[in-house]
């Protein structure tokens, strides 16, 4: 059958077959269908007839003239009109399509689960034999244009059985494919099928129950956590959700929560990421050769989509564990039209153990609720409703059994996103979606605080801040496959923000002071981008120009941005290729404050006209090999010039409104560098990841370090993660994950010195700002020759976890996970203090050291969850 | 308002949570540096304050060594001596002091030279702003964010075509009031010869006197500003402390107004919140490396130590060789009594 694909022009330039087409054949009737006179003609003559029955309609009826007499005549004159010719080769009748004949097709339709009709996102969907294809977009559909000559197509997907689907359809309508889940431990095994259409370098596409695959901190499942795994990715601290990118910060993260842009993403002091592991079907990160639709931030892409929901049997799960408990529901609505899916999480340390324990200390519990309804209004439209809040309170004590604070705190902050989105199939060729948004973030914080005036007298101070963005969007995204070879993506779309980044009251009198109202910022944000994918020279080289138009519009200010992106990459035989990329990225909101832990007081504020917006230019290469789908290997180089990028040169005090956050905001530049490995094994029993990032992370504003380049806080020179997954039988499986991070920068002092005031007698314990009437007066200052000159201590942890599944192919399951986190109880730095980071010892003279504080040893978790 | 660093209380929760280590200091090849510091005061005799730092490596503590052989030279803006400074004994001073004799001018640019033996000599050079005109319009015991404060309304006039740093400050400085008495020809104080004074106190020529004595013992009284001309709003917000407010002045009159804690003004005897004295309220005109010190020094007051999670703040200083700043001023200094002396 392979022959029936080479070129018609090759088999006529075949002499020694010509005899057999002039061999002498009389047909026995003048009337029969085309399929009649082959076999009759194989019959009689006993000469073999190869032909394809896709592209010949075999039950056409002709007509002879009687005159034809010999097997080339008979061939010629049924054959007529069909495009088909007819060429003999090794004793052989080959009917052939001729080249300039070949007809193209578009077939298009979503890739559904084939149980709950969940859209997949990400499938390949290619030809086996030329291996050309392309895969489903964000919401499972697909356009591929295939030549008649086509027999059928792959659909593949991680954790999904492959699925060939015979061509041409059945009929002219949209052809949905249905795959099968690989069963629950097959899930975690990684195909390096779809890897050879969609994979790169710079982007890393992980299917929900990845994230399950290795040991967690208390068990609980965290995408960003997972993600961390793979190189020139990273935390700030030990088991933070904080995810920094290629030396960026965590604010140049642009997280996307089903196409809702989210400020602030982590739990108690992000520890946790806000996005519930029960609730996520798919995270795409983009590290480089960031795609035109996106834009706003400058290190990457965190894109997650959640659950659509089941659309054929309700199904559930619930888990529990010592500190946190969660469920799941998603079933139809209305079978095979609408679907819910909602998932809620909670923390359950206050109920569990709040009276008998932490009673004395305060109070702490988050929850996530995630909604999404899926309404299929017809074959080619859609509608999705989604809804997420994230929710933090905490209260702390201000009398504690182990430091008597002066005030009682209470802090409350949520997350809000809400979203409306209606996709359309155009036509085979043209998908578009169209999307409305919703999200806020708020922060309130309250305190309570008793002011000593005098010995006598005291000052009652009952304060509330509170921090908040609101932004409204709307965005719409079209793709246009005009050709395999020639894909054609453009949208835009309109938010308006609305940032009050700090707004304070509280009961006191204000006597004198000048009453400040809170900064209010009202913007409108643009966006609109095209870009083209092209293969050329029969695919080796695929070239994605694109360019991303932002501004940002304020009354005062206007600033446009001009964001061309550019993605090479050439394909070499034996499945590699390599990569280059450009993109240019603007940030036009910044985060204050000192994000090293994720504090829901980061202060998001945005580009004014004294604040200009932070640009990143960066430039990527890279290398990749796969070997039989099993093993995966890359290298990266990339360097990153950032330009703009805000810092403030002291701290801010956010819940006061006199501090002008404007007056501290300096800007300055930054270089980012550096090479990634990873080496993955994707399949088999064995499977895991290697990789290993070896970076540079520089700073360099004016009005610090004397205007010299300085590292930055998250500059890590090394960062390895090995985590394996071994699985013994369908119910015992073991992993293990070891991570290391070289030691953060830290500013250490070279010397110190006398106090200035304490060198002239001048006492200071009036002081406010650090305590009120503070008895104890630091007599040194730092003299600091460089920022950041020391580095603390690396970090490194390894966990090992098993999981047992029980009654895998029964309508109800049990999986119980279990393992050890940080198994040879490291002590890694979570804070580094110069001197006493309390004041233990008041002693005039007292020695000087560093004081280390760890916050996770040896820690064993256990969750038990149930299916359904 | 009372200062709301975030910060603090997310640092003690992780502080309830976490386990501490000591952690040894890195080894460390620095030498001692020279540290000086000296304000010099138009109208005033030179005062520089010699000490010595430590390099920050393993078995350092926080006690300073006083320097007593430093040779500390005054000299004009050329280069050329006007005297040496001489040491003063004095235990009570944290660092070692040097005072000169010769009254320093407005306007002018002086040298300070410090040698110590077997440190790196230390130059640095301050100039004296020129004269300037302040006015204390008037004065008001007020409330600010809840807490009782002394307003001072000041105007301070421009000088064409210098740009002026000013700083307002306000100290209270202790005082020791005692008693003297005659006894046999020789005078005695009643705090240390009590026993002797109860038996003569009587007797004719015990002569007793009350005597007051400023001692060289200061409390800084916090100070606050709603002026957002201020640069104290490059620092933090309006409503926090400060150690000094801070403008700079170009060409325009400044009218302000400046207050202090009024907690401090007076002592109470049950209370000792504040020492008995009196208030010593500066408005100064002071050199640029000066007030750019006194910029980064605040933000190193109002920053909660030395930590992996804060950005550190670099001083200014202007003392080549060492550490430490040699700063001009020309001041007003008003003297305010609430305390009975």
């Amino acid at each position: 059958m392979l022959l029936l694909l080479f070129p018609f022009q090759f088999l006529q330039a075949q002499h020694n077959g010509k005899d057999i087409l002039h061999e002498s054949y009389t047909p026995a009737a003048r009337q029969g269908t085309i399929l009649f006179y082959i076999q009759d003609l194989q019959k009689v003559t006993g000469i073999n007839v190869s032909y394809s029955s896709s592209f010949l309609h075999l039950n056409k009826k002709v007509q002879l003239s009687g005159t034809e007499h010999t097997t080339g005549d008979v061939l010629n004159v049924i054959l007529q009109g069909t495009g088909i010719q007819v060429a003999a080769l090794n004793g052989k009748i080959f009917l052939l399509r001729e080249t300039s004949q070949v007809q193209y097709y578009t077939i298009s339709g979503f890739v559904k689960e084939v149980n709950s009709n969940e859209l997949i996102i990400g499938a390949s969907v290619y030809d086996p034999i030329t291996r050309k294809g392309t895969e489903t977009n964000a919401y499972g559909f697909y356009s591929l244009q295939v030549p008649d000559t086509c027999l059928g197509v792959v659909f593949s997907h991680i954790g999904y059985k492959p699925v060939f689907q015979h061509l041409p359809p059945p009929d002219d309508g949209q052809l949905d494919i249905h795959m099968e889940a690989r069963s629950m431990l097959q899930t975690v095994v990684v195909s390096g099928e779809n890897e050879t259409v969609n994979s790169q370098p710079g982007y890393i596409n992980m299917p929900v129950g990845y994230v399950s695959n290795f040991p967690a901190l208390l068990g609980e499942k965290d995408v960003l956590k997972s993600l961390q795994l793979y190189p020139g990715t990273g935390s700030s601290l030990e088991s933070s959700s904080n995810l920094l990118v290629r030396g960026g910060g965590a604010d140049q993260n642009l997280y996307l929560l089903d196409g809702v842009p989210l400020y602030h993403t982590g739990h108690l002091f992000g520890l946790f990421s806000i996005f519930n592991g029960d609730a996520v079907k798919d995270v795409s990160l983009y590290k480089d050769a960031f795609p035109a639709r996106y834009g706003g931030r400058l290190s990457s892409v965190v894109d997650i989509r959640t659950k659509d929901g089941n659309m054929k049997e309700w199904h559930g799960s619930a888990t529990v564990s010592p500190v946190s408990g969660s469920f799941l529901l998603e079933g139809p609505v209305v079978k095979d039209r609408s679907s819910v899916s909602l998932s809620v999480r909670r923390s359950l340390v206050d109920a569990l153990y709040g009276r008998a324990y932490l009673k004395d200390y305060g109070k702490y519990y988050l929850y996530d609720v995630n909604f999404k309804l899926n309404q299929v209004i017809d074959n080619k439209n859609r509608i999705y409703v989604s809804f997420y809040k994230g929710q933090d309170k905490m209260f702390i004590r201000s009398e504690n059994p182990v430091i008597q604070l002066f005030d009682d705190y209470n802090f409350d902050w949520s997350n809000v996103t809400a979203a409306v989105k209606w996709t359309k199939v155009v036509n085979p060729k043209i998908f578009s979606s169209t999307t409305a948004t919703y999200s806020r973030f708020y922060n309130v914080f309250t305190q309570n605080s008793i002011i000593p005036l005098s010995f006598y007298d005291s000052l009652f101070v009952r304060g509330k801040g509170v921090s908040r963005i609101r932004d409204v969007a709307v965005r719409n995204e079209t793709e246009y496959a005009v050709s395999n070879s020639h894909h054609i993506s453009f949208g835009g779309a309109y938010t308006y923000h609305n940032f009050a980044p700090t707004a304070y009251h509280n009961n006191i009198s204000a006597g004198e002071a000048t009453q400040r109202k809170a900064p209010i910022y009202y913007m409108s944000e643009f966006s609109a981008y095209a870009e083209d994918e092209l293969r050329l020279l029969n695919d080796r080289l695929i070239v994605r120009p694109g360019l991303h138009f932002g501004a940002l519009a304020q009354r005062t200010s206007f600033y446009p941005s001009l964001q061309p992106r550019l993605m090479l990459r050439w394909k070499l035989p034996h499945s590699q290729y390599i990569q280059a990329s450009f993109a240019e990225m603007t940030q036009f909101v910044h985060q204050l404050t000192t994000p090293v832990i994720n504090l829901p007081t980061d202060l998001w504020v945005p580009s004014t006209e004294n604040i200009k917006p932070e640009h990143a230019y960066s430039y990527s290469i890279a290398y990749q090999r796969q070997w039989s789908n099993q093993w995966r290997f890359n290298v990266n180089l990339y360097y990153k010039q950032l330009k703009n990028i805000v810092t403030t040169n002291t701290v801010l005090n956010i819940f006061d409104n006199s501090d002008l956050w404007e007056k501290k905001v300096i800007a300055g530049n930054g270089y980012n560098y550096g090479s990634e490995v990873l080496l993955e094994k994707t399949q088999g029993k064995l499977t895991g990841i290697f990789s290993y990032t070896l970076s540079w992370a520089w700073r360099q504003f004016d009005r610090l370090n004397a205007g010299k380049m300085f590292p930055y806080k998250e500059d890590r020179r090394h960062n390895i993660s090995l985590a394996l997954k071994y699985r013994f039988n369908p119910k015992w499986s073991l992993s293990a994950s070891w991570k290391f991070a070289s030691g953060a920068p830290f500013t250490l002092p070279v010397q110190i010195f006398p106090d200035f005031d304490w060198s002239r007698n001048i006492k200071g314990y009036l002081d406010e700002r650090y305590s009120p009437f503070s008895t104890f007066q630091v007599n040194y200052l730092p003299y600091i020759s460089r920022l950041n000159n020391y580095r603390l201590n690396p970090v490194h942890h390894l966990d090992l976890g098993a999981t047992l599944n029980l009654g895998n192919e029964k309508r109800f399951h049990h999986v119980i996970t279990a393992g050890v986190y940080n198994i040879y109880n490291r002590t890694n730095p979570f804070i580094v203090s110069f001197d006493q980071f309390s004041y233990l010892d008041y002693s005039d003279v007292y020695p000087l050291q560093l004081y280390q504080y760890s916050l996770f040893r040896t820690l064993p978790y256990l969750t038990y969850t149930f299916k359904f | 308002m009372k200062y709301l660093f975030i910060l603090i209380p997310f640092l003690n929760i992780l502080l309830l949570t976490a386990c501490e280590q000591e952690l040894p200091l890195p080894p460390n090849n620095a030498v001692p540096r020279e540290v000086v510091y000296s304000e010099l005061v138009a109208n005033d005799i030179p005062e520089v304050r010699v000490g010595k730092s430590k390099p920050v490596g393993p078995g350092i503590n926080t006690g300073f060594d006083l320097v007593e052989n430093a040779d500390v030279q005054l000299m004009d803006k050329n280069g050329q001596p006007l005297e040496a400074l001489t040491y003063v004994k004095d235990s009570s001073n944290a660092m070692s002091v040097y005072r000169g004799k010769i009254t320093l001018d407005a306007g002018k640019n002086y040298k300070i030279r410090v040698t110590v033996p077997g440190l790196k000599t230390v130059n640095a050079m301050a100039s004296i702003p020129p004269p300037f005109k302040v006015e204390l319009l008037d004065t008001l015991r007020t409330l600010l964010n809840g807490r009782p404060v002394l307003r001072f309304h000041f105007t301070v006039n421009p000088i064409p075509g210098v740009k002026q740093y000013l700083v307002m400050e306000a100290l209270k400085q202790s005082v020791i009031t005692d008693t003297t008495f005659s006894y046999r020809g020789m005078r005695y104080k009643k705090s240390e010869h009590d026993s002797l004074y109860q038996r003569v106190k009587n007797m004719p020529g015990c002569n007793p006197k009350k005597d007051s004595s400023f001692l060289n013992d200061y409390l800084r009284i916090p100070c606050y500003t709603q002026d957002e001309n201020a640069d104290n709003n490059q620092i933090g917000g309006l409503n926090e402390n400060y150690n000094a407010i801070l403008f700079t002045q170009s060409g325009k009159p400044l009218t302000t107004y400046f207050y202090i804690n009024a907690t401090a003004l007076s002592s109470n005897p049950a209370e000792a919140i504040a020492p008995v004295g009196r208030v010593l309220v500066y408005v100064k005109s002071v050199s640029k490396d000066y007030y750019d010190f006194l910029l980064t020094y605040e933000k190193v007051k109002r920053n909660p130590g030395l930590n992996s999670l804060i950005q550190a703040i670099q001083l200014k200083s202007n003392t080549q060789g060492g550490l430490g700043i040699v700063g001009g001023s020309y001041q007003k200094l008003y003297y305010l009594y609430y305390d009975k002396l």
